[in-house]
């Protein structure tokens, strides 16, 4: 994906059952002066597997580019498993980029919070699950 | 001396302790220290590699069969192998041009006219010794450094510390060398694994006994002579329950080599609560190739820092890797990459947790200037039943002109829900607003550049040293001269 105009893109993926997905996003950069936010969310349930790279690339030319890459991966499943590749190549000085990746589980304090407010388990995850996704769309 | 080394542990008040001892030392050394001189018995292999040479680097060092053995599957693994596909270009490297194996300050021959100028001038400006210079130069063996190491040693000794090159501890402590040499990487891990265990000689070996705690680093500059200054050295350290020990390896000084390629084998097992650190600074001339595996395997509670510097070499790949099997177990990697011209420093750091409640941090700060390349590459891997293991990865790129490129490489894979893990990276140009504030305190903008790289890697370089730290700081000044952003 080449970036033309200030962009804040955003992706999500939701992985079931036994489902693998094996995806490379390239996010390059040619024009100077250009503002990307990128944001990744990723749920994996059950067995589900992703294994996801995605590239920044700030060619030469490029100057005052400012980019973020944000991945964030929340594992649901016993047997959820994420590989994630959050890189950058930058041939250009002027310019700000960074990138940062979480993987992490369901926070234990909310589950608790939420269950003490009379919802079942499986209800508050769903409602935890459904503001992982939603947050960013606000 | 005896008496001297008891009240002064400081091994640098006893290196002005012992200038008298060293100033007629060439006359008496052999006598005195019992070395032997071996300039004489200079043993050239010539260039180039084949199964021939294998066996008789090992028929000269007078080895069992095991360790023939596995050199020749070494050699075939190596032989077999690819060049990685990844990382730096490695494909100009001619291994048939390359000694595998050269006895004994055979770099003698060379004369301090061969050292390039760039050279003589980094080390007139760092304030080096004149002695020192035609040593780190390679161009002469340092008597010094020996005279230190020997009034150590016997310290060392009485605490059942082993602290040898890796060619005796192979003939006199057999039992443990068996029982570690290639376990944590063997011969098939990658091809330059192979080649090293194939033609391996020279290197560090310690042994740290129960419950010895360390408090004096371990240096390499105190062991030196010509064995250890081998390309394909090899290292193994072994810090048994609950001791603690802190090794330190390279110098700031340039290290001038005239063959092109360094490619070293480092293996260390950390026993349940032992604490190593094991502290490097690289700074090859810029014709070497630089390729080396470093792997620590860390038992339960037990912790291993690597602190990494890579100023030197054309291209480096060299990712000290920490495999945290044991509940509990801590590993840091700290590294600090300078790239300049001509330069491609591909570093990082890998962590595998294998066991519950582990936890790791790695923290890389790369520098590219004057059309250098700086890479960081990692890996983190968490299995699963690895539950709630700790990571956090961050990683830091400065570029300071347009010519000059910087890439980051993390791999996070992780098979295991209950964990945390975070990554950050951020890639900066050098900050006009703080060129400018410090330009109008009376600095020029070279000097306000190096002050601000030096703020950028203090977070690593308060780690090392004293000594080091400030060496470090003025060879960075050094190398920033005549470079602006």
């Amino acid at each position: 994906m080449i970036i033309t105009a200030d962009e804040s893109i955003l992706i999500t993926y939701q992985g079931h059952d036994q489902s693998i997905l094996d995806k490379k996003i390239e996010i390059i950069h040619q024009q100077p002066h250009l503002h990307s936010d990128i944001l990744v969310k990723v749920v994996l349930f059950a067995a589900a597997k992703i294994n996801l790279q995605v590239i920044v690339r700030v060619a030469q030319g490029a100057k005052e580019t400012n980019t973020f890459l944000k991945i964030q991966v929340l594992l649901i499943g016993k047997q959820a498993e994420a590989k994630i590749i959050p890189a950058l190549e930058i041939m250009e000085n002027s310019v700000k980029a960074g990138h940062a990746a979480i993987i992490s589980r369901i926070n234990a304090e909310q589950l608790f919070y939420l269950q003490s407010r009379g919802l079942t388990l499986q209800a508050a995850e769903k409602q935890i699950i459904k503001g992982f996704l939603s947050d960013p769309v606000k | 001396m005896k008496k001297r080394q008891n009240n002064n542990p400081n091994a640098l008040e006893l290196l002005t302790a012992d200038q008298k001892t060293v100033s007629n030392i060439n006359q008496d050394y052999k006598t005195k220290f019992g070395f032997a001189d071996e300039f004489s018995n200079k043993i050239d292999l010539g260039t180039g590699i084949d199964q021939k040479i294998v066996r008789e680097i090992s028929e000269l060092k007078h080895e069992d069969n095991w360790m023939l053995q596995k050199r020749l599957k070494a050699f075939q693994h190596f032989c077999e192998a690819p060049l990685p596909k990844w990382g730096a270009d490695l494909s100009h490297i001619d291994f048939q041009k390359i000694h595998y194996y050269v006895k004994a300050a055979s770099d003698q021959s060379k004369t301090w006219n061969e050292v390039p100028d760039t050279i003589k001038n980094t080390f007139e400006k760092l304030g080096i010794p004149q002695a020192e210079r035609k040593f780190l130069a390679g161009v002469a063996t340092q008597y010094e450094s020996e005279v230190i190491y020997q009034n150590l040693k016997k310290k060392w000794t009485d605490q059942g510390i082993i602290f040898l090159d890796t060619d005796s501890a192979y003939k006199q402590y057999p039992e443990i060398f068996q029982e570690y040499f290639g376990k944590i990487i063997p011969e098939t891990d990658n091809k330059f694994a192979a080649l090293n265990t194939a033609v391996w000689s020279g290197g560090t070996f310690i042994y740290i006994p129960k419950g010895v705690k360390l408090k004096m680093p371990l240096q390499a500059y105190f062991r030196i002579n010509t064995q250890n200054m081998g390309q394909f050295e090899r290292t193994l350290i072994i810090a048994d329950e609950d001791s603690e020990i802190h090794y330190i390896e390279g110098c700031t000084a340039p290290m001038y080599s005239n063959d092109s390629l360094h490619s070293a084998v480092v293996e260390i097992v950390v026993k349940k609560n032992a604490r190593v650190r094991y502290t490097t600074l690289q700074n090859w001339s810029t014709n070497v190739y630089n390729l080396v595996t470093k792997r620590a395997l860390v038992h339960e509670n037990a912790v291993m820092e690597w602190v990494d510097c890579n100023l030197g070499s054309k291209v480096t790949m060299k990712y000290p890797a920490a495999i945290l099997v044991g509940p509990g177990a801590h590993g840091e990697i700290l590294s600090i990459a300078l790239a300049g011209k001509g330069q491609h420093l591909d570093a990082g750091a890998k962590v595998i947790h294998l066991a519950p409640n582990t936890s790791s941090i790695i923290h890389s700060k790369s520098i590219c200037h004057d059309g250098g390349r700086s890479s960081y590459r990692g890996l983190l891997k968490i299995i699963p039943g690895a539950t709630n293991s700790k990571s956090k990865i961050v990683c830091d790129a400065l570029i300071l002109d347009d010519r000059s490129r910087t890439d980051t490489y993390p791999t996070n894979d992780i098979r295991e829900k209950n964990v945390e893990t975070a990554h950050e990276a951020s890639v900066s140009k050098i900050n006009e607003e703080q060129i400018f504030y410090l330009m109008s305190r009376g600095l020029t903008e070279e000097q306000a550049n190096a002050l601000i790289v030096s703020g950028f890697i203090e977070p690593i370089v308060k780690e090392l040293p004293l000594e080091y730290a400030m060496e470090l700081n003025a060879l960075i000044n050094l190398t920033m001269e005549g470079s602006i952003g």
